[in-house]
């Protein structure tokens, strides 16, 4: 089976890269927060920061699970033993990515706010 | 083309003869004088880590001076002035000078041997990074003994290292001695992933890649990413000394925590790429001293992607301290954590393979339980500083000195000594001795844990970093003078392990030993040429699945088991399938790299003095030499195709992305662009901590209709290079030459009216950071501008001479996409420094 | 200098952010331990150990990744807790602290009713200056000594005039940068009478090594007695031992650097003198403070301190030395 460098990178990276645009979109919306003086506001109710945080993270997340999937579903399915390999590549490096989605959110459950 | 080993062997026996004679012959490693002209990757990789250890000695034997004055309290051997000077040598020779050139060294030894080719794909890059390397590196540490040497620390935080508080060379030295080093590592990263990716036996497919090249690969790209930020703080911090333009003084635009963040944005992925290669090391050894596969494989394959990945997000976490947001410092403490998951996972892979197999206890195995007592050690403190409010205490105190030589010297030097100890024989033909390595060993184990196990303590119990001496009366007298004997017992250590090499290393032509009964590709019979014929891949452990394998080899009973095309070559595959593609005519050796090494570093040494007559010959010998270099770099395809066996006939040229050429273009322009981000990323950052605007109601904005102007000019000098792409593979030459010099001068318009847009206003660099920044971003167009001037002269004159057609388009090929890269920069650069506009 | 204050991070103040500190490194210390031991056991037994079948899935998934991650994931949550504690609410109770994150318990509000007493600290080349705010009153200026009362939490607002240095009391709570442009703040607090050292921790030059101060904690009464004496300006002295050393400071250029309220000595650039005799160190923390260590370092500044911007003054004569440092050293 023939695979395309760009796209066989991107599987494989995939999970862990999604978490690091999630990671820097994080970080630097609370930077903003803080530096511009809207880290006290509310949004429906809710603190912005860590409403923020949550929703950003949650979409990264359900992006990560469909890499994780078409991965899992890669390494069930195919025969070719390369294949199945960026496959499992895929799904665990989204796995981990998935935890460390969860470790990011929590700061902004847990983290009192009123530090800027 | 076969993406199946074949079903019998691809060569028969008898091989003709005179083919093995003329694989000797091109291959000869030149006598004499002409020995320094060498650039095959056993003679480079092998100066490259004696040159490395070299530091590693004399950045010791400064911190033995400085153990030496800390040995009681109020000591007067060395006065403040010259431990300042110390500890930022000791520092920046450990990290720039021995720990990345040294994982980049092995990788350019070893790498090849793992996987089967007989070089990787641009020795003379090798050969360039090591020449500017080492006599650049031994030039910079001579300053120690003109009173010249850096006192900012390795870390140089300004206002400190800033013209007011630092005036005089020392600083200087610093910002550009560092850069051959950084250019070095870069061209040693390119090298190295390029080689990866492309020139892997056949059939070595990603699920079959040894451990060790998936931590290069990922570490190359590490180095791709992680270097730029420092390339561009050292230059803005130069520029500040230099020309007062502001980058990082708060009181005109610029903010001193800037610089933290490009330095730690580099400073902390840096620790990563020192390990994960030792962590590929660890892999390897163990799997061959459990005599067993390496359980977990895939998982440790994940956990180092995932290493790489999270170690650019954990840079904050050396500015804990800084006053930044709680939460802020929060997500970093949880990415903190998260990269502390992937080095559990392969802590039990490896502990889960020991288990396994019957393992052999001889001096790589002590090695590796070293490492094991001293990494996992190092690492806990990790965990440790990665917990916020345990920072602010340990942060810049003795535990964190303690915590980072665990992590290092567990984490690095522990599997190279290993290493050393494991991958001698490959080269020299037999082991170093079982005795002095059991003993160094034991001594090294000893004296790492004296000297720094107590400073754990003496941080907790309130002493600071970086201090010249320390008051009595507060507990610190014995855990300093435990830290001293340790270190001259550390030292001794190490003392063995050179006195062993000097003893018993000999490098020997031809080797066919495997004294581990290890599985992987290098223990296959080695000579200069690397080995006889290339196998095809079909097993993570090939020597393991088939015993025979090294006697069919060496018969030549495998691919390419000659010369095909006459001069050194190696086979080119596909980056991910690992499919036979082409073959790789390689040059060989050349004065012209060691030339355009020494010049380099000429270059940026004469240039911290001011010699100016010196660096701009430096500057031109390197030019020159790098031109000539490069002018034999692209042969003419010969148009036929050769047998390399197993009914497989190959060409000995590809365009386009088959190119490998076009790889290491690309993989340039990824640091390219890194660099320029940085540079949008400085712009952004100063934008958002300015407060009193960005720039301030004083200063004007570049100017609107010469900044449009510009645009235009960019996107003409495209269109231009697009219709001489168009021409050329219609032979029609004269018609690309001609729009090739339009394409050009649209860069130069380009260029001058982005100039244009500041010059006409009031914005002058020393004014505020908005201006410095804006102008740097011009000025790094400037930059493109000559480059691309060299680019398009050099394909110009091929042209001219014929030697660029429809086929032998390499030349062309790289100039164009690196063109299409220049113009998305200057468009891009354009409108990032008229955004302020949409803020008003 | 011979002391025994306290300046260590294993022997924190009472009811200090360093004693909360503590109780989350010593969870640190003994689960580090924990796991080290287990490790390296493992480790060793597999080198010397005969081969034998592995689950290595159980290895990887067990070890590797449930282990590290539910370790990790509390570690994490219990370290914001304290964080929390340090910087905005609390106890000074780590565990209450961690459960509170799950909603069970209360951690109560840490707003004194008094409010923070505000202190700002200016970190320079290589002392500190002190400033108490006077509400209505000129503020009071002092240099390497911080006093503060054993029931309000202190709120240090912390700024730099030349480099980044880094303020850290090691026995009374973490450390925080002083960076050019920006101010940035640290809460202190602690029941505990005593004296306590502080160094700077960020490398900031020259003698980065000798650039110390002494917080003091104690009673209300006495600090606000205290700072009541500090706000008073110095006297022209009667003694005549004591004039011959006033009469040597002006002589001199002493007056060109340093401040002594109620004099005409007010040079900015050195340490305001005005009650130097009450403090516990000269030369930031590097000596001890008594009538032989201040003439040494009027007289030997440079052997003393090599590099620091104040110059060995050579002009006195013996008396004049012994006469100026007895009248610095009477400045209460």
């Amino acid at each position: 089976m023939q695979h395309r460098f760009t796209a066989t990178t991107f599987l494989v990276a995939g999970g862990l890269l999604v978490w690091m645009a999630d990671f820097v979109f994080v970080y630097v919306f609370a930077a903003l927060a803080c530096a511009r003086g809207f880290d006290d506001a509310s949004l429906l109710g809710l603190p912005v920061v860590p409403l923020t945080t949550v929703l950003a993270s949650s979409l990264a997340g359900a992006i990560t699970v469909a890499i994780v999937r078409r991965g899992y579903l890669m390494q069930r399915r195919e025969s070719d033993e390369h294949t199945r390999f960026i496959g499992f590549v895929a799904w665990a490096g989204g796995a981990l990515a998935l935890v460390a989605l969860v470790l990011l959110i929590m700061p902004a459950l847990v983290v009192r706010l009123n530090v800027c | 083309m076969s993406s199946r080993p074949p079903d019998e062997l691809p060569n028969t026996l008898p091989r003709p003869a005179g083919e093995f004679e003329r694989l000797q012959a091109v291959w000869k490693r030149p006598r004499g004088w002409r020995v320094l002209t060498q650039v095959n990757n056993t003679a480079i990789g092998l100066w490259y880590i004696g040159a490395a250890l070299l530091f590693l000695v004399l950045g010791g034997i400064l911190a033995l001076i400085m153990r030496t004055q800390l040995v009681v309290p109020g000591n007067d051997l060395v006065d403040y002035d010259l431990y300042n000077q110390l500890f930022t040598m000791h520092g920046s020779v450990m990290m720039f000078l021995f720990a990345v050139p040294v994982i980049e060294a092995i990788g350019i030894l070893l790498l090849p041997a793992m996987q089967g080719a007989r070089d990787l794909p641009f020795p003379r890059l090798s050969a360039y990074a090591f020449w500017a390397y080492f006599v650049g590196g031994l030039v910079f540490f001579t300053t120690i003994f003109f009173d010249l040497a850096p006192d900012g620390g390795w870390f140089m935080y300004p206002p400190l290292t800033s013209y007011e508080f630092s005036p005089g060379l020392r600083t200087d030295f610093w910002l550009l001695g560092i850069g051959f080093i950084e250019i070095s590592a870069i061209a040693g990263a390119i090298e190295i992933v390029v080689g990866i990716l492309r020139t892997r036996p056949p059939g070595m497919t990603l699920d079959k890649m040894p451990i060790y090249l998936w931590a290069m690969l990922i570490v190359g790209a590490m180095i791709i990413f992680g270097f730029p930020p420092v390339i561009l703080a050292t230059a803005l911090l130069e520029l500040e000394r230099a020309f007062h333009w502001p980058f990082f003084l708060a009181e005109k635009g610029g903010d001193p925590l800037l610089w933290q963040h490009l330095f730690w944005l580099f400073g902390h992925p840096d620790v990563y790429i020192i390990f994960l290669p030792a962590a590929g090391l660890v892999s390897m050894m163990v799997a061959t001293m459990a005599q067993t596969p390496l359980i977990g494989y895939r998982w440790i394959v994940v956990a180092m992607l995932a290493t790489g990945t999270i170690s650019f997000a954990l840079w904050v976490h050396h500015m804990f301290a800084t006053g930044m947001p709680h939460l802020s410092l929060s997500f970093f403490s949880a990415a903190s954590m998260a990269v502390a998951i992937p080095a559990g996972l392969q802590v039990f892979s490896w502990i889960a393979t020991l288990w396994r197999g019957n393992v052999q206890r001889t001096t790589p195995t002590y090695f590796l339980l070293g490492f094991f007592g001293v990494f996992v050690l190092g690492g806990l403190t990790g965990v440790m500083l990665a917990v916020v409010p345990y920072d602010w205490q340990a942060h810049d105190t003795y535990f964190v000195v303690a915590h980072l030589h665990y992590v290092l010297i567990g984490g690095m030097l522990f599997p190279v000594f290993a290493g050393i100890y494991y991958w001698a024989p490959l080269i020299s033909g037999r082991q170093l001795s079982e005795r002095m390595g059991t003993w160094a060993c034991t001594i090294m184990f000893i004296g790492v844990n004296l000297t720094f196990f107590p400073m754990h303590i003496a941080g907790l119990l309130g002493m600071p970093r970086r201090v010249w001496t320390y008051a009595d009366g507060y507990g610190l007298e014995i855990y300093n003078l435990l830290s001293t004997v340790g270190a001259f017992v550390f030292a001794a250590g190490i003392g063995i392990v050179l006195l062993d090499l000097l003893l018993h290393f000999r490098p020997a032509g031809k080797v066919n030993t495997n004294p581990w009964r290890a599985g992987s590709l290098e223990w296959l019979p080695q000579d200069e040429y690397a080995i006889r014929s290339i196998p095809f891949v079909t097993n993570r452990d090939p020597l393991w699945a088939n015993p025979s394998l090294p006697e069919e080899v060496d018969a030549g009973q495998h691919y390419l088991p000659g010369t095909a095309t006459g001069v050194r070559e190696t086979i080119v595959t596909s980056p991910i399938d690992a499919r036979p593609q082409y073959v790789l005519r390689l040059p060989g050796s050349s004065w012209l790299p060691v030339l355009a090494g020494v010049g380099t570093a000429v270059f940026f040494l004469a240039l911290t003095v001011k010699w100016m007559v010196i660096a701009v010959l430096g500057a031109i010998v390197a030019l020159v030499s790098i031109l000539m270099w490069l002018w034999q770099s692209d042969p003419a395809p010969s148009g036929k195709l050769f047998d390399i066996g197993g009914g497989l006939s190959l060409p000995d040229y590809m365009t386009g992305s088959n190119s490998h050429s076009w790889w290491s273009m690309v993989v340039l322009m990824l640091v390219d662009g890194s660099i320029f981000a940085c540079l949008i990323f400085t712009f952004f950052y100063l934008w958002t901590v300015t407060l009193s605007g960005f720039p301030p109601e004083s200063l004007e904005l570049p100017l609107i209709g010469s900044s449009v102007a510009a645009a235009l000019a960019w996107a003409v000098s495209v269109a231009a290079m697009y219709v001489s792409n168009r021409m050329l593979p219609q032979k029609r030459m004269g018609a690309v030459g001609l729009t090739l010099t339009a394409a050009l001068a649209g860069v130069w318009i380009a260029f001058g009216l982005s100039l244009h847009a500041l010059l006409e206003t009031n914005l002058q660099p020393q004014l505020h950071g908005y201006a410095s920044t804006a102008y740097t971003t011009v000025a790094w167009q400037g930059l493109h501008a000559v480059l691309l001037t060299l680019m398009a002269g050099f394909t110009l004159v091929r042209l001219w001479l014929g030697m660029i057609d429809p086929v032998r388009r390499v030349v062309f090929d790289n100039t164009r996409i690196m063109w299409y890269y220049c113009a998305a920069q200057g468009v891009l650069a354009l409108l990032v420094m008229s955004s302020p506009r949409l803020a008003m | 200098m011979e002391s025994s204050h306290s300046a260590s991070v294993l022997h924190p103040a009472s009811d200090s952010g360093a004693a909360l500190i503590d109780q989350l490194g010593t969870a640190l210390y003994v689960g580090g331990a924990i796991i080290f031991v287990v490790v390296m056991a493992l480790a060793i037994y597999g080198v010397f150990a005969k081969a034998r079948a592995i689950n290595a899935r159980g290895w990887i998934l067990g070890g590797g990744l449930a282990f590290p991650i539910v370790t990790l994931t509390v570690l994490l949550m219990y370290s914001l807790a304290v964080g929390n504690g340090l910087n905005a609410i609390g106890s000074s109770n780590a565990l209450q602290l961690f459960l509170e994150c799950f909603g069970i318990g209360d951690a109560r509000e840490r707003t004194p009713a008094d409010g923070l007493l505000r202190v700002h600290v200016v970190g320079k080349q290589w002392w500190w200056e002190v400033r108490y705010e006077q509400p209505g009153r000129q503020e009071v200026i002092l240099a390497n000594e911080i006093r503060m009362p054993t029931d309000r939490a202190v709120e240090l607002v912390l700024s730099t005039t030349d480099v980044i240095h880094s303020f850290w009391a090691p026995s009374l709570a973490g450390k925080v940068d002083m960076i050019p442009g920006r101010t940035t703040r640290l809460r202190l607090q602690t029941s505990e009478e005593g004296t306590f050292r502080a160094l700077c921790a960020e490398y900031c030059g020259g003698q980065h090594a000798l650039m110390a101060l002494y917080v003091v904690t104690q009673e209300t009464t006495d600090f606000d007695a205290w700072l009541a004496s500090q706000a008073r300006p110095a006297n022209e002295p009667t003694d005549p031992f004591l004039k011959t050393g006033y009469d040597a400071f002006f002589r001199g250029e002493c007056h060109e650097c340093h401040t002594i309220r109620g004099t005409p000595a007010e040079g900015t650039s050195g340490p305001d003198l005005t009650h130097v005799g009450s403090r516990k160190s000269l030369a930031a923390g590097t000596l001890n403070n008594h009538i032989g260590t201040m003439a040494g370092w009027i007289a030997g500044a440079q052997d003393v301190k090599p590099g620091n911007k104040m110059p060995s003054s050579l002009a006195y004569s013996g008396v004049e030395l012994r006469a100026l440092s007895a009248w610095l050293g009477s400045l209460e």
